[in-house]
């Protein structure tokens, strides 16, 4: 188990080099630099922009940066964002948590909400709930998220005025702790909701697979037969065998997840990560773009693993070859 | 090849809508190149509501929104095809070769999919936009590569899962050289797999090219139906009209993407 | 010898301080019921403009917030001409080579140190000469030295006569920087970046990242009276459209709409949708094409680019009307330097066929007689397709390359890589500033926003240079005609459209676009709103 593990974590950090090598190497070869994105409209002179690159690091070449940079990042530095005016790590820090609420709320309830109708799909197979279920959660799942959430943004928050049209709190903040988080509530219901809308067509449908799969086994045609209630033998004994795909799927799709972050908390106006690297793709801001993507990739090698060593503990079936 | 794809073939209603719907938005954009008219050209009347003269209305500068969308779909389907098809034959050549040989390639192959797998698509092919431009090859370029390792890694599973097979240690002991199996004997029974894979990438391909071009990173030489819907915010509180068709027909597609590749899976009883 | 030509400053300073003041106000310049009240916040709508040192960058978006925290030297009024800011008055000599400027008294940073002449000198030598281009531009050649004889005073000498100075010194291209906090640091990593320290009506609060930025009322600002607001809030909208969203809504109070949103703006009760106060920000939209490139160096193809274009049809749909043909290449908004009377393109797909039959591109069997590519970004994009179909009909093939903004700079600005492109610089304050950049042969430089099409012309470059140091408007308007004329002729800029932009705010809020010919970045000074108290708020 200890070798596995090492094994493992050794294994994540050379991804994560090469993730950030790449990384690296992608930003720079994009025309345009930070100079020009800080320089703004106006004049200006070509002694200017020589200087303001040196600034900047611009003239090294990209192995030392490059070497510059994993040195940096060992040390827990992930460089400075001349576009913000901050530390890189600062900027991602704080506004971490905005995406972390949105994205963790969106898979919540739309893990619940699908496992549900997933196992009443299956367990009514092939009856009009099943299909009207299994429909909506393909149709759900086609359409473009941005679309979506404009559609909801016109509807909900422009014409019908419940809910509010962006942002993450209000200007006026509530006195109260209660009042704070219903603010909080009223915020996150729509971007949530179309992250989840998004997410639960998936996870209906791997649910639905998965209980279907494991309703075919000996053991629950056993249950059945011992007289164990229908509801009792889907949720204890069909649901937990089922689990196991439906969690890895949710995991691996976390990228998909990330992407949809991108574009709601665009169409939102979300105070997240997703927003951050448009801008910081746009401006050019490439501390924060390379800082963006280690993030990312970080988070998804670590909840890789973390699932695979939950299998471990759970699965006896697991080996740690 | 095709013999072995109909034989496993179940008839199943899903399969059948969604190849039928694919079928209609080819056959449309098909008719909408020369009958549709210029999608570029300005018109007179503008921002006009639908009517039967244009059905689906027209857009701020008085162009018909019904040819626009049906030729936006020709942008949609061809990235959507050239990387599904790229990725399927760069997944499956490297998965056939991996999972039968093993060894160094193999391992590779694994790192690379890893590699692939957390660094997200979208993410990649937004900063790819930014940096190599936007045309529609440059897209499906990226597509393509950041597809097919996962395309790889499933033929990689079930060339080894076959490999020890019966009729496949038959054809070794025939004397079947390594080539031989591969195109013969796995090719055919990884096929499946790729082909239900290729159509969920698909599906992914038209919503990220729609998302890209969104964000305002699409290919402007065409009609594209992110680029419609783009530009459709503008007018969201004055002409429905502009963004609700180019988003059923982006959502359509898909789903005719997933449906058929969803019909392939429970017709070949594939999970 | 030297006539000291005092400016007629002190008048206008006392006038400014009434309109603004409750006080004092006379009742024929404020309808009783119209005077300032204090107190309220005031929610905008602005990108993301990340750091906020305003001395390193002129991205107007940056502006908007440091406008409110920073002061200039002056600002501009509603007519482009100088008022006090944080000099209350200025000397020029009979030759324009040496002003003096009196600073006003008893100004402090927000951190509570005293502000002086030696934070102007600072910022003019350290910061705004080495890393704010548009002052490289103007100054960098020609400003001998700036002397502090005592803290309330300033002498800037040049080198030759410059008469525009004094309208480039606003906080837009002049914002003055505390020296206590930027001195022996590096301007691009000092914190203060992040936490701005200025001497202006607002105090910078806080920044929520990504989210927004509150800025608090200023109680000791050493303008007597004001700021009225409690609070400014920036939200950090990105897309105009959430914006516009945001505003029906009622969540924010103030937005510069795209020009297509205006009429549901107008339709909105209690919305105020005006141009006024933005009269900083006229600016023509052109294409500009390389002129150093076939077939851009034939006089001809260029002609034939503009008797191609239906200028009144891109203006009326995609700026709705709100933006005017252009007919060269100095706004209508710099009104006395503006002129109609120039060669006219109206569309004429005949004229420009003939044109390029002479030019030699004869259409081949598409019916195509040339192709090439166009670099644009997202914001033109509408104006693209137009383009696409219009020169299209006249046989100029455009392949139409969508960049974001930065790829688009680096092309056409930075490595002159491009055969088409397009621009839509402000030409505000003076053409001195702006048009001369764009369009005369010692600026054929690699910088953003400079003469990139190539265009060399010695006659031109003759009456930039006569103007620039001629001190009378009226010799001066003659000669930017001349100079508009010419350039007419030759295009080697195809000049689109012209206008300002509307904004939008809430009713109510008064006063915000009283701040000037640039309020966006000033109506921090002037906004009250309705809703406030008739009390001032002790300091």
């Amino acid at each position: 188990m200890v070798r596995y593990l090492a094994r493992r974590l050794v294994g994540s950090i050379v991804l994560l080099v090469v993730v950030v090598a790449l990384t690296f190497l992608l930003v720079r070869l994009a025309p345009g630099d930070t100079a020009v994105t800080l320089a703004g409209s106006g004049g200006g002179d070509p002694a200017y922009f020589a200087l303001l690159r040196e600034r900047l690091g611009l003239n090294q070449s990209v192995p030392e940066q490059l070497l510059c940079y994993i040195g940096g990042v060992l040390r827990g530095d992930l460089g400075f964002s001349v576009v913000r005016g901050r530390p890189v790590r600062d900027v991602l820090l704080e506004r971490l948590p905005a995406t972390l609420l949105l994205v963790g709320t969106a898979i919540t309830l739309s893990t619940i909400g699908g496992v549900i109708l997933g196992v009443v799909a299956a367990a009514r197979r092939k009856t009009w709930a099943d299909g009207a279920i299994s429909s909506c959660s393909l149709v759900v799942y086609s359409l473009p998220v941005f679309w979506l959430g404009q559609v909801a943004v016109g509807l909900f928050a422009v014409r019908l005025r419940w809910l509010p049209t962006g942002g993450m709190t209000s200007i006026t903040a509530s006195p109260t702790r209660l009042g704070r988080l219903v603010d909080l509530g009223r915020h996150l219901a729509l971007p949530a909701g179309i992250l989840g809308l998004l997410l639960i067509g998936l996870i209906v449908r791997i649910t639905r697979t998965a209980m279907l799969e494991v309703l075919q086994e000996d053991y629950i045609a056993a249950a059945r037969s011992r007289g164990h209630p229908v509801r009792r033998v889907l949720f204890c004994h069909a649901l937990p065998n089922a689990v196991r795909p439906v969690l890895t799927v949710v995991t691996s799709q976390l990228g998909v997840i990330l992407t949809a972050g991108v574009l709601v908390e665009t169409v939102f106006s979300w105070p997240g990560l997703g927003r951050l690297l448009l801008d910081s793709v746009l401006a050019r801001d490439n501390p924060m773009l390379v800082g963006l993507l280690l993030l990312s990739s970080m988070s998804l090698i670590v909840v890789n693993l973390a699932t695979d060593l939950l299998y471990a503990l759970v699965d006896p079936r697991v080996s740690y070859r | 090849m095709t013999r072995l794809l109909t034989r496993r073939l179940k008839p199943s209603r899903r399969l059948r809508l969604g190849l039928l719907l694919l079928v209609v938005i080819a056959v449309g954009t098909a008719a909408a190149g020369p009958f549709g008219g210029d999608p570029f050209r300005p018109g007179t009347v503008t921002l006009q509501p639908p009517s039967l003269r244009h059905p689906m209305g027209t857009d701020h500068v008085g162009r018909d929104v019904l040819t626009r969308v049906s030729q936006g779909a020709g942008t949609s389907l061809s990235v959507a095809a050239i990387s599904a098809l790229a990725a399927a034959l760069m997944g499956t050549a490297a998965g056939l070769v991996a999972g039968y040989a093993g060894g160094l390639l193999d391992e590779i192959l694994l790192k690379l999919s890893e590699v692939s797998q957390v660094m997200p698509q979208f993410l990649v092919a937004l900063v790819a936009a930014a940096v190599f431009g936007s045309s529609r090859l440059v897209l499906a370029a990226v597509l393509a590569t950041t597809f097919w390792p996962s395309t790889a890694r499933l033929v990689r599973g079930e060339v080894l899962s076959l490999r020890e097979r019966e009729f496949v240690e038959a054809a070794r002991a025939q004397g079947a050289g390594g080539s031989r199996i591969l195109l013969r004997h796995l090719l055919p029974n990884a096929l499946p797999v790729v082909v239900i894979n290729a159509s969920f990438q698909a599906g992914a391909a038209v919503l990220i090219e729609a998302g890209l071009a969104f964000l305002g990173l699409g290919d402007r030489n065409v009609v594209s139906w992110g680029a419609m819907l783009a530009d459709a915010q503008t007018y969201v509180g004055i002409a429905w009209w502009l963004s609700l068709f180019p988003g059923l027909a982006a959502g359509v597609t898909v789903l005719a993407m997933n449906l058929a590749g969803d019909g392939l899976n429970e017709a070949m009883g594939i999970h | 010898m030297k006539r000291l030509r005092v400016a007629v400053v002190a008048v206008a300073a006392i006038v400014a301080s009434a309109c603004t003041s409750s006080s004092t106000t006379s009742p024929s310049a404020q309808p009783p019921g119209d005077s300032p009240r204090y107190g309220g916040t005031l929610v905008a709508a602005i990108p993301d403009p990340g750091q906020l040192n305003p001395g390193v960058t002129t991205s107007g978006i940056t502006h908007q917030v440091t406008g409110q925290i920073f002061n200039g030297l002056v600002r501009l009024d509603d007519k482009l001409e100088p008022q006090p800011d944080l000099a209350t008055s200025w000397q020029a000599t009979d030759d324009s080579r040496t002003y003096t400027l009196k600073l006003a008294e008893g100004v402090r940073w927000h951190d509570g140190q005293p502000f002086s002449s030696a934070d102007v000198k600072f910022t003019f030598e350290n910061i705004l000469v080495k890393f704010s281009q548009r002052t490289i531009a103007a100054l960098g050649p020609i400003l001998e030295s700036i002397e502090t004889p005592d803290p309330t005073t300033v002498v800037f000498r040049f080198k030759q006569p410059y008469p525009p100075f004094v309208s480039l010194i606003d906080e837009d291209n002049a914002p003055i920087l505390p020296k206590h906090i930027y001195e022996g640091t590096d301007p691009f990593t000092n914190p203060a970046n992040a936490k701005p320290v200025g001497t202006g009506p607002f105090r910078f609060e806080s920044k929520a990242e990504g989210d927004r930025i509150t800025l608090v009322r200023n109680p000791t600002y050493f303008k007597e009276g004001q700021p009225y607001l409690d609070r400014i809030v920036f939200r950090l909208i990105a897309n105009p459209v959430q914006a516009l969203q945001a505003f029906q809504a009622g969540e924010i109070n103030l937005l510069s709409p795209i020009p297509p949103q205006v009429e549901q703006l107008r339709a909105l009760p209690g919305t105020v949708v005006t141009e006024k106060g933005r009269l900083g920000f006229s600016r023509v939209i052109r294409l500009i094409p390389n002129i150093r490139r076939k077939p851009f160096d034939d006089v001809r193809v260029r002609q034939a680019m503009a008797y191609s274009i239906d200028r009144d049809f891109i203006a009326k749909t995609v700026y709705s009307g709100l933006f005017k043909p252009a007919t060269g290449p100095i706004t209508r908004g710099l009104e006395w330097a503006y002129t109609a009377e120039v060669k006219k393109y109206p569309r004429d797909v005949a004229k420009a066929q003939a044109l390029l039959d002479a030019a030699g591109l004869t259409p081949g069997p598409d019916g195509v007689r040339m192709r090439t590519p166009f670099l644009f970004d997202q914001s033109f994009a509408p104006v693209a397709d137009i383009l696409k179909q219009e020169l299209g009909e006249v046989g100029i093939a455009l392949d139409l390359q969508l960049v974001e903004f930065n790829t688009w700079v680096k092309k056409v600005y930075l490595d002159w890589d491009f055969d088409l492109g397009y621009s839509q610089l402000t030409d505000i304050p003076d053409p001195d500033f702006a048009a001369k950049s764009v369009f005369t042969c010692a600026n054929i430089v690699r910088v953003p926003f400079v003469n990139a099409e190539g265009y060399c012309n010695e006659k031109v470059d003759g009456l930039f240079a006569r103007a620039a140091t001629e001190s009378d408007r009226s010799k001066r308007a003659a000669l930017y005609k001349e100079v508009q004329q010419i350039i007419v002729e030759d295009q080697p800029q195809i000049f689109l459209v012209d206008g300002i932009g509307p904004w939008a705010f809430s009713s109510e809020f008064k006063g915000i676009d009283e701040a000037g010919a640039k309020s966006p970045y000033y109506f921090g000074h002037t906004a009250w709103s309705t809703k406030g108290s008739a009390e001032r708020p002790k300091p």
